[in-house]
């Protein structure tokens, strides 16, 4: 089981914690460092954490090489041609959340026209509603 | 003769407060984010939609396939799950992983819905101590690895997703988020709605039996001898 040498970290440890070192998920970065440390003084350990992480590697190259379906246009068109429906559901929606309201914008303008270096400034103030629904 | 003109629209008030009861319901949350507050109007939100979360649209499919293990269920699983992702796609907070999320609501829509109509068989309990024994007496010797791979590799693509299609979904599922779509643990166990711990049982669990059906298959084509696992 073991190379017969003592170790700061025991193999039982670092080959319980095999699959997540291979993966990089152990979060703590003094435990991963120890856990190197250990694979470079035990010789069995790093030949069993190698021959893993080969394994866990060749399902991935193996997988990513099988598993990679296109979606049929139909598909695509489909799912576009949804997104344009729901959008013009939620737009009637948004519009019918306002049935029989109104909306009030105050605008202010102010126009300066200089002609001949006299200035003349003009201010108007008036009221916009919009009453709903639009139309 | 200088004319300058200014324009401006001031102080745009609104009476508008008052909620309204509304018929139509979309999906499931009752609100769909719109108000009059919303700096992004629905048109603006479809373009960065179709822009941003379409892309996704052939590895969701991908996924949808190992997930429902038929091309019909596949299509409608992914239709539904963009018609989710675009009604609700104002809670999606940009700058955060968008792919993530949609997995999520593939994975969900998958759990809540489709899985209903499938028989699956439901996994032993036990799980979860499983994958820190496993390894700790998987300390052998090192002979046939190389022998191993040259076998796997000629496997042909449709036996490779049988071998994948055979084992057990929550272990399919583990094994195809984190060997094909490299996601971490902790965004499996958001995808699918499970403890970490429980995501890394299945992980080892998964590509034990993948790895195990896949030597079985090389061995039924005539690959090589029983390879060493």
């Amino acid at each position: 089981m073991s190379c017969g040498h003592p170790h700061q970290t025991p193999c039982d440890e670092v080959l319980g914690a095999l699959m997540l070192f291979i993966d990089h998920e152990i979060n703590n970065p003094q435990q991963a460092q120890a856990y190197e440390i250990h694979f470079q003084e035990c010789s069995p350990c790093q030949g069993t954490m190698e021959q893993e992480r080969q394994a866990i590697a060749m399902i991935q190259a193996l997988l990513g090489r099988s598993c990679a379906d296109i979606a049929p246009d139909d598909l695509k068109a489909r799912i576009v041609e949804q997104t344009e429906d729901l959008a013009n559901q939620m737009n009637a929606l948004y519009q019918s959340q306002f049935i029989g309201q109104s909306q009030v914008y105050s605008e202010y303008t102010r126009t300066e026209i200089t002609v001949d270096g006299v200035t003349q400034i003009i201010e108007t103030s008036h009221e916009i509603r919009r009453d709903f629904p639009l139309e | 003769m200088a004319v300058t003109l200014l324009l401006m629209p001031t102080d745009t008030t609104s009476d508008l407060s008052a909620e309204m009861p509304h018929e139509l319901e979309l999906a499931s949350s009752s609100n769909l984010g719109l108000s009059l507050r919303d700096t992004e109007s629905i048109s603006e939100r479809k373009v960065r939609f179709e822009r941003d979360a379409l892309v996704f649209t052939d590895q969701l499919y991908s996924a949808a396939l190992r997930y429902t293990k038929n091309a019909h269920d596949a299509q409608d699983l992914v239709q539904d799950t963009y018609a989710k992702a675009f009604t609700s796609f104002h809670q999606f907070e940009p700058g955060t992983n968008l792919k993530a999320w949609l997995y999520r609501i593939l994975t969900t829509t998958f759990i809540n819905s489709y899985r209903k109509a499938q028989r699956q068989p439901k996994i032993a309990s036990g799980e979860l101590e499983d994958w820190q024994i496993a390894s700790a007496s998987s300390h052998t010797s090192d002979q046939g690895k190389s022998a191993e791979d040259e076998v796997l590799e000629n496997l042909a693509d449709g036996d490779i997703k049988d071998a994948l299609a055979a084992i057990p979904e929550e272990f399919r599922m583990a094994v195809y988020l984190a060997d094909v779509e490299g996601f971490s643990y902790k965004e499996i166990a958001e995808i699918v709605g499970v403890p970490t711990g429980t995501v890394m049982s299945r992980l080892h669990r998964g590509r034990k039996l993948l790895r195990e059906s896949l030597a079985e298959y090389a061995k039924n084509r005539g690959f090589g001898k029983e390879a060493a696992l």
